[in-house]
């Protein structure tokens, strides 16, 4: 969909930026839209779909807040089955054109862990996994079986 | 040459009429076009008044040599085609095992029929992962995802996406990705929904809707495209508007305009 020519024509005649311009109202709208339909949320709370790879994860950190990386260590994405998959890669390894995926390694059932955060007191944002990517930079050499079972202990 | 993929994660979302329309609006700008059926259903040359017995395709085993050249057929608008081919399941066994000793069968293949530079090739792939839809990522500039507005297509994006991103995004010669709402119904409250949604997401100008139009079943009923069938339906120009938008992406000029009021 092209923007609104007369916008676009507006942009460029106050010396703006065209690809600036945002449907604001469109955009609250597709917002509404994601809240009206469970399974739309629920995909969107675990990983928002990108043009691209979903490279913007949902870290939470130490306070418990939640924030958003460009470029995190770790992806969290939903599975088919509607368990959460969660899938880690390591800047050295992604350096080496390799990728780890340990699927399955930690399996819950979303409602288990909307319910439990939702019990801890947690924005909802903080529906995902906490995983410190401090440690997995420096265990990247670490077998990554035990990588998971060291995090998963803390 | 620039090849053009047509993918989806889920069956019967109009990736094989989204080739075919598209290949038309191209052809009929000028441009060498090459429709490649790499789906063993073998039904994009239905789109194309292609004789129902014609059999030879790129799976044939009566193919001579393996040149996939001599399986080309005009279809209607002398758009080239290139067919799945009728086959046997020993056939389609044969060229799975061909596909698994080259994971770059498809574009070898085309690249040996030297088409001119400004050539495009659309490749209309089977939906879901598979050797077919490898070979048609490793060879594809452009990606065109196929869906519906509907939650089984929006559920599967991101599976497709990471799969166009692990076979795609590093090659210097990918221009990226373009994704199709085709059959879009904006009276129904979901597929609002989820075309608002899509568009907010991937980017307004990486999205193009197909409005839900009974002229495109008939087109196809009736033994040609939608652009022939009905011209002035609200499909034709919807079809003509992807096909500007996808142009721009990968830097080729139509000489049609088209004009929407709205998504």
């Amino acid at each position: 969909m092209k923007k609104p020519n007369d916008v676009e024509a507006l942009f460029i005649a106050i010396d703006e930026d065209p690809d600036k311009y945002q449907e604001i109202t469109r955009d609250q709208d597709a917002v509404l839209a994601i809240e009206r339909w469970p399974l739309i949320a629920a995909i969107n709370q675990i990983s928002p779909i990108h043009n691209g790879v979903a490279v913007e994860s949902i870290v939470t950190d130490e306070t418990g807040m939640a924030s958003k990386k460009n470029h995190g260590q770790t992806t969290l994405e939903i599975a088919s089955d509607n368990k959460v998959k969660t899938i880690v890669t390591t800047s050295e390894l992604l350096v080496e054109e390799k990728f780890v995926g340990v699927e399955q390694s930690v399996s819950l059932n979303i409602s288990d862990i909307t319910i439990e955060n939702s019990l801890r007191g947690l924005p909802p944002q903080s529906n995902v996994l906490t995983i410190d990517t401090s440690h997995i930079a420096s265990a990247s050499t670490e077998d990554i079986g035990s990588i998971f079972k060291r995090l998963q202990s803390q | 040459m620039k090849i053009i993929s047509i993918i989806s994660a889920n069956g019967g979302v109009g990736k094989t009429t989204i080739a075919a329309n598209l290949a038309t609006v191209f052809k009929k700008n000028g441009h060498h076009v090459l429709a490649v059926d790499f789906d063993p259903k073998n039904s994009l040359r239905l789109h194309f008044g292609i004789d129902l017995l014609h059999t030879l395709g790129i799976a044939s085993s009566k193919q001579i040599l393996g040149k996939w050249s001599q399986a080309i057929i005009k279809g209607s608008d002398d758009v080239s085609i290139l067919p799945f081919g009728n086959t046997s399941a020993d056939e389609r066994n044969n060229f799975i095992g061909e596909m698994s000793n080259n994971p770059m069968l498809l574009k070898e293949q085309l690249i040996t029929l030297g088409l001119p530079n400004n050539a495009i090739v659309l490749v209309d792939t089977p939906a879901g992962p598979s050797p077919y839809l490898d070979q048609s990522l490793s060879a594809a500039n452009l990606v065109i995802l196929a869906n519906h507005a509907d939650g089984a297509s929006y559920s599967m994006l991101q599976m497709i996406n990471a799969l166009v991103e692990q076979q795609c995004r590093t090659r210097v010669d990918f221009l990226g990705s373009f994704y199709v709402i085709n059959q879009l119904d904006r009276s129904r409250q979901l597929a609002g929904d989820i075309a608002d949604i899509m568009s907010m997401q991937l980017g307004a100008e990486n999205v193009g809707p197909i409005h839900h139009d009974q002229s495109v079943q008939e087109a196809f009923a009736f033994g040609t495209d939608v652009i022939h069938y009905a011209p002035d339906s609200r499909a034709s120009m919807d079809f003509i508007e992807v096909s500007l938008l996808v142009s721009q992406l990968i830097g080729i000029r139509l000489g049609v305009t088209a004009h929407r009021d709205s998504f």
